[in-house]
């Protein structure tokens, strides 16, 4: 008796399609792509960009966070700090022009760049010795 | 005489009061974090003063009591005058007593005499009230419940002026790391979907292997030529 190669052949190709599902998941971009296709770029530098998005804050941090959830969070009263793999977005208030502004940085520049406010919160180092005051910490994942 | 018996009686209330309650939710440094914050807002917006309080009911007296952070300070009410305005988020916690079926329960509302600031707006920002029953993540949901509080009313009255992130200029110290890496963000978006289509694939595959398994097992080998006639 001959094996059913119908349905060896079926089983294989399910298999096959569920892996390549996972690979196209896994492939399908990110939040740094999402949020360059969706926002107007103001400026670049390196791999650093500055974005304006028509909406303010509340709504361009829904939308990104819809998209792409965010492994950390962080609100402040000037604006919203999500942290991604590699990348920090902070978005805030544009008074001018209105709207909001979205700050794109891969993780070590984007740590530097909002020491003030995450330190305590998603990383550590000097609390307390940063010049110009303001700054924020001692929060969850402060060694709680 | 009698003055024994005050003192007995003295010792018995004295044994007989709980412990101080407990904050279920926050510390100390992070009440502190929250009202230099609100304070910090109230001067950049013109005197709009900013509180959160929380209270919890706890039939076991351990967590119970009401908490205070506003503008003023860790545990200090707002002034009457000299606010102008006020937006509050008051914080509900139950929790039900081991003896009964009851559940936890935790809500939240604001309140603003500025702008239509609700816990609506609250919700949008991914934040919601039952989360304040999860242990690991009740401190953070406050915190960011009460540090979106003069952002929302900036952006729900126009009168009110936004507050602006200004990133740093100066280098941070030496010792200044992120922590807690974050894992791959495709993987954490699509979680549910990667263990399905893995479950999927895992079980083709088997259904495969267990096809091709399964006749050489069952039928037995004969041979095509004739086997020779008995004498």
């Amino acid at each position: 008796m001959r094996p059913p190669w119908g349905k060896v052949a079926l089983a294989l190709g399910l298999a096959l399609a569920a892996v390549l599902g996972i690979v196209a998941l896994l492939n399908r971009g990110g939040p740094r792509e999402f949020a360059l296709d969706h926002y107007e770029k103001v400026s670049q530098d390196g791999s650093s960009y500055v974005l304006r998005s028509d909406k303010s804050v509340s709504p361009t941090a829904a939308e990104i966070r819809k998209a792409w959830k965010p492994a950390q969070e962080l609100n402040d009263p000037a604006g919203v700090f999500l942290r991604y793999s590699n990348l920090v977005v902070a978005v805030t208030p544009d008074p001018e022009r209105g709207g909001s502004t979205v700050y794109l940085d891969d993780e070590r520049r984007g740590y530097n760049h909002w020491f003030p406010f995450v330190v305590g919160y998603w990383g550590t180092g000097g609390v307390g010795g940063f010049g110009g005051g303001g700054v924020r910490g001692g929060g969850p994942g402060a060694g709680k | 005489m009698r003055a024994v018996a005050l003192a007995g009686a003295a010792l018995l209330v004295v044994l007989a009061t709980p412990a101080a309650a407990q904050n279920p939710v926050y510390d100390a440094d992070t009440a502190a974090d929250i009202a230099a914050a609100f304070a910090e807002a109230t001067e950049e917006q013109g005197g709009i003063c900013y509180a959160v309080t929380l209270d919890v009911n706890d039939p076991s007296g351990q967590w119970g009591g009401s908490y205070l952070i506003s503008s003023a300070g860790v545990d200090v009410q707002l002034p009457e005058t000299g606010c102008t305005g006020r937006v509050q988020l008051q914080a509900f916690l139950a929790y039900a007593s081991e003896y009964s079926e009851g559940v936890d329960t935790a809500s939240w509302q604001v309140t603003s005499d500025i702008s239509a600031v609700t816990e609506a707006d609250l919700e949008d920002n991914g934040l919601s009230a039952t989360s304040l029953l999860d242990d690991g993540r009740s401190e953070q949901v406050l915190l960011n419940a009460a540090l979106a509080l003069p952002r929302l009313a900036a952006e729900k009255d126009p009168r009110v002026p936004p507050i602006v992130l200004t990133p740093a200029t100066e280098p941070p110290p030496a010792d200044a790391r992120a922590t807690d890496r974050p894992g791959s963000d495709a993987l954490r978006q699509n979680k549910t979907s990667v263990v399905l289509l893995g479950l999927v694939a895992a079980g083709a595959l088997a259904w495969a292997f267990s096809l091709l398994r399964r006749p050489w097992r069952q039928i037995p080998y004969r041979s095509r030529t004739p086997t020779p006639e008995q004498p």
